[in-house]
């Protein structure tokens, strides 16, 4: 760990200048001949249009500008969190600011879609979190942590709160662009809310000890609770009969929620006819292009991201070209877990809810460029909640398929030879004749 | 009355594990002939098309034709029930709208399927001109998967009037299998024109799941047609048609 000097020559002047030069930001993970090191926020040696360390680093000034004390006063959005690291036994605690207002858009995803990075970045690092250790198991054990962080997890409103650290948060910022932004930390001595107006629907769940997990989260997702909600209470294992509950990490159960969801629909739309034409949809946000081609054919689906050379999952600025992943699944759905990990299944759900809506079934080609103005990865709500507006807008529709992805091509910069290669819907749509074809 | 006893569960079994895979419901026709069932998969690649003669079984008795509805994956599960050697009845219970299993071995068990509505859609019979009939022992092909999909999706079939072979070529390599004239494994080849047409893996290793590996299968082929596979079950057959991957030079 060192500090270093740059970031805070760096900072533009002013107040937040001022207060870097006596704040100590500690920086972890650069390894040595790091570009970071070499390029102090710039040269933009990365390859991307402005750094996201400095992003980072003004989003942590900002907050630390408001604690100077390990006592947080503030209005829980509310948020809690579960790490993974050391699972079974997972750190984990309530996310609150350093202030007091309406904050439920820090913990809340779906009201994110159209703010820039700077925002959601923002929105991050003024969350504080207060650590205990727990096991997975405590969840049905229960215990006052345990008790009042899944009655905060069931808060439908901001809940003022207080929480007392063993000694000032943390303000670690890590180098390498493609971390997640978290925001500060500490581990908690104990922490109190006032009365929390908790969600009916939830604890409805909650105390339903013989409803399974799976079932309690599609329940509620049909009863319109929207998913962060059912994440935040299903990673604190607050679902499931009576001893199979487990806290689950943050990362896992939106994973877990967006899959279960995602299946189900999948289940439901297969009850439905298919779509009458061919059509495309598009959306851009954050210098990501997404482009969506239904094909009037029973369901499968499939979902290509293209990192473009300078961008998190691709660094190097000077490689040849897009790194493109993707997974496909036909009819009956896949028996493996997606290579392009879990914002797979988040791209799966808002694709099948929209299909549902319509009572209608199709084949989803889904296809997302990431240009270099998308400078940090900030979640898979941020596919969820875009594949979720381009589906609630109009498409374009086509008689044929060649014309649907002709319209498609020109939403987008990669050219579609490269396409057909990483897709094997596409290469189906060429290659693969179908036995109809030859009843005549 | 719908009611039908065979004394080895097995071929049964066979049937529905080779067809569970590509489609999982399924219309099946109980005719005062036999039991027939025809589908394509969601994907439409591939056609499956069952032909079981009321001689396939010691008992057979449906006065007039009915079809029932039966999702395939439950049957299948049902079935895995079956001890080796077990008789196996079905019985249409009309009332619950249900068919009856019956398992006759050790002990007389029976379990039941509640039937599924399926709008039937009357499939034609293709009539494709194929220029080579292959009959083969079943693992060789199995075999001969196995190794394509180590490399690729796809796999083609090659024949011509002394050998047949499956080919692969991909990213992370190549395989080839070859049966001449004269190997064992080749029980026929009769070749009108030599014929070259791919094929996709996982669609062809799903037909071939449910089969014993030393059965003989017949294999019908033709350049870029689809690939007609049968099994012979009991004293029926089980065929498979595949659409060929056809992509330009």
């Amino acid at each position: 760990m060192s500090s270093v000097q740059w970031l805070r020559d760096v900072i533009p002047s002013g107040p937040l200048g001022e207060i870097t030069k006596s704040t100590d930001i500690k920086v972890t993970g650069a390894p040595s001949g790091s570009l970071c090191l070499h390029c102090k926020g710039g040269r933009m040696l990365c390859g991307k249009i402005s750094c996201p360390l400095i992003a980072k680093a003004q989003s942590l000034i900002s907050v630390n500008l408001k604690i100077n004390s390990p006592h947080i006063v503030g209005s829980a959005p509310p948020g809690v969190f579960v790490g993974r690291v050391g699972y079974p036994k997972v750190y984990i605690g309530p996310m609150i600011p350093p202030f007091k207002g309406e904050t439920t858009v820090l913990d809340t995803p779906e009201m994110w879609l159209g703010k820039g990075i700077q925002d959601i970045v923002d929105y991050r690092y003024s969350l504080i979190r207060g650590k205990t250790l727990a096991n997975i198991h405590d969840a049905s054990a229960g215990g006052r942590l345990i008790d009042s962080l899944q009655e905060l997890a069931m808060g439908k409103s901001p809940v003022d709160s207080e929480v007392h650290l063993e000694r000032l948060p943390s303000k670690t910022l890590t180098l390498g662009s493609e971390i997640q932004p978290f925001g500060p930390s500490a581990p908690m001595k104990s922490f109190q809310t006032s009365h929390v107006s908790v969600d009916r629907k939830i604890e409805q769940a909650y105390y339903d000890r013989h409803l399974k997990a799976a079932d309690a989260v599609l329940e509620l997702h049909d009863d319109g609770v929207m998913v962060s909600r059912i994440q935040r209470a299903f990673s604190l294992g607050m679902f499931g009969t009576e001893k199979r509950r487990r806290l689950v990490p943050t990362r896992w159960s939106i994973i877990a929620v967006d899959s279960i969801i995602a299946g189900d629909l999948v289940d439901a739309l297969k009850n439905h006819g298919t779509i009458d034409e061919y059509r495309v949809y598009s959306f851009k946000y954050l210098d990501n292009i997404y482009v969506a081609i239904l094909l009037p054919q029973n369901w499968s689906f499939e979902w290509i991201e293209a990192w473009f050379p300078g961008t998190a999952w691709n660094p190097d600025k000077w490689s040849a070209g897009a790194a493109m992943m993707g997974d496909f699944e036909p009819y009956y759905g896949r028996t493996t877990y997606p290579e392009v990990g879990g914002c797979y299944f988040s791209c799966k759900l808002a694709v099948a809810e929209q299909l549902n809506k319509e009572r209608r079934q199709a084949s989803a080609l889904v296809l997302r460029e990431i240009h270099p103005g998308y400078i940090l990865p900030i979640g898979v709500w941020n596919v969820r909640e875009s594949v979720r507006e381009m589906m609630r807008r109009e498409p374009q529709k086509f008689g044929t398929f060649q014309a649907a992805l002709e319209c498609a091509m020109g939403k987008l910069t990669i050219p579609l030879e490269k396409w057909v290669t990483g897709s094997e819907m596409l290469r189906r749509e060429f290659f693969q004749t179908k036995i109809t074809e030859f009843f005549k | 009355m719908v009611k039908a006893r065979m004394s080895d569960s097995k071929i049964w079994k066979t049937c529905v594990g080779s067809m569970v895979n590509l489609i999982e419901e399924a219309a099946f026709k109980f005719t005062p002939d036999g039991i027939k069932m025809k589908a394509m998969d969601p994907s439409h690649i591939a056609l499956v098309d069952l032909d079981l003669p009321s001689g396939a079984f010691e008992e057979y008795s449906v006065k007039e034709s009915k079809v029932l509805g039966i999702n395939l994956v439950e049957m299948d599960r049902v079935l895995s029930r079956a001890k080796v050697g077990d008789e196996l009845g079905m019985e249409l219970d009309e009332k619950q709208n249900r068919l009856m299993i019956n398992f006759k071995g050790a002990s007389a068990r029976k379990l039941s399927l509640p039937l599924i509505n399926i709008d039937e859609r009357d499939l034609p019979d293709p009539k494709i001109p194929f220029s080579a009939e292959i009959d083969v022992i079943a693992g060789v092909i199995q075999d001969g998967l196995k190794d394509a999909e180590l490399v690729t999706d796809n796999v083609q079939f090659l024949v011509d009037k002394d050998s047949f072979a499956m080919k692969a070529e991909g990213d992370k390599g190549t395989s080839d299998l070859k049966l001449s004239k004269g190997d064992e494994a080749l029980v026929k080849l009769d070749v009108n024109q030599p014929a070259r047409a791919m094929f996709n893996i996982n669609y062809l290793s799903d037909m071939m799941k449910g089969v014993g590996s030393s059965d003989v299968v017949k294999i019908r082929l033709g350049s870029d047609l689809p690939v007609q596979i049968d099994f012979q079950v009991s004293k029926g057959r089980l065929r498979f048609l595949l659409a060929p991957r056809i992509e330009a030079e």
